[in-house]
């Protein structure tokens, strides 16, 4: 699918949840529902948008390892369920071997949720892919070479996925 | 009257689709219609996440099912919200599940209601 024509459908799914939220908001507030609170109940009752459009981006087929739901927080409905302890951002990492992290991105998660996931043989292939891909790149040799390694070696052990608290 | 949180029912898998076509065959809906309309005729007993029917909705459009359009629901509004329709290979769809629920319903119940029902 060109470039274009995917950046229509993501516009188009992200103005569609917009105006579920701002009706819903609206009802709240209507209803009597002070503002700040309609909007937060509206984003509860809709539930979370990031998950949501990953799942729709699956619908569409263009989901992959890295974006796969599996990695980001269920849903906010726990969010929503305990606001007093709030949602913690969570950064998720994938450790392909030691040494090499790949960042798969921010999600707000809470405790319950933020487990890590075992990866499955064909993720850590594909990371595997990935890495080697990267090593071959002049850029990515010469930020090595002039680094010399040292700060971007992790401690941990073999491969697997990493979760770290945000800073 | 509502029910509390605690009695409501988580839905059973595969049927959002039919109860989201079935909504529409009152005629062309917006997601958040669609939300409100379960909501409101299963007196909240079925818990319907509204972020779930989003999926659910591209799922059935995807499918030939349903058809989309963004339009004002009148004249007053200028704000836009993307309007389901259903096809006639949504509309036969239902038909196909409508049958199979029933069947399943009835078969439940012959094993929940024996003496009942004999």
């Amino acid at each position: 699918m060109p470039w274009w024509r995917r950046a229509r459908l993501e516009a188009d799914l992200d103005r569609e949840l917009r105006a579920h939220l701002e009706l819903e908001a609206e009802e709240l507030r209507d209803s009597g529902v002070p503002e700040r609170e309609a909007a937060f109940a509206a984003q509860c009752a809709l539930g979370n948008t990031t998950v949501i459009k990953e799942e729709v981006r699956t619908m569409w087929g263009w989901t992959n390892a890295l974006r796969s739901p599996r990695y980001t927080s269920k849903s906010s409905t726990t969010f929503c369920d305990s606001p007093a302890t709030g949602p913690k951002p969570v950064a998720y990492s994938v450790t392909v071997s030691p040494g090499d992290t790949v960042s798969t991105g921010w999600e707000f998660a809470s405790n319950r949720s933020a487990s890590p996931v075992p990866l499955r043989n064909d993720e850590i292939n594909l990371l595997r892919r990935h890495r080697q891909q990267l090593r071959r790149h002049p850029a990515h040799r010469h930020r090595h070479s002039s680094h010399a390694g040292g700060q971007r070696r992790s401690a941990g052990g073999g491969g697997g996925i990493r979760q770290a608290a945000a800073p | 009257m509502t029910n509390e949180p605690q009695d409501r029912v988580e839905l059973i898998q595969g049927t959002l689709d039919m109860l989201i076509l079935r909504t529409l065959l009152f005629g062309p809906a917006h997601g958040h219609q669609i939300a409100k309309h379960l909501q409101r005729t299963t007196d909240n007993v079925l818990q319907v996440e509204h972020g779930s029917l989003y999926p659910a909705l591209h799922r059935l459009e995807r499918k030939g099912w349903v058809v989309s359009k963004w339009e004002t629901p009148d004249k007053e509004q200028k704000r836009e919200f993307k309007y389901y329709r259903l096809t006639p290979a949504g509309r036969k769809q239902l038909a196909t599940e409508e049958s199979k629920w029933k069947q399943m319903a009835a078969a439940i119940a012959r094993v929940m209601w024996p003496a009942e029902e004999s």
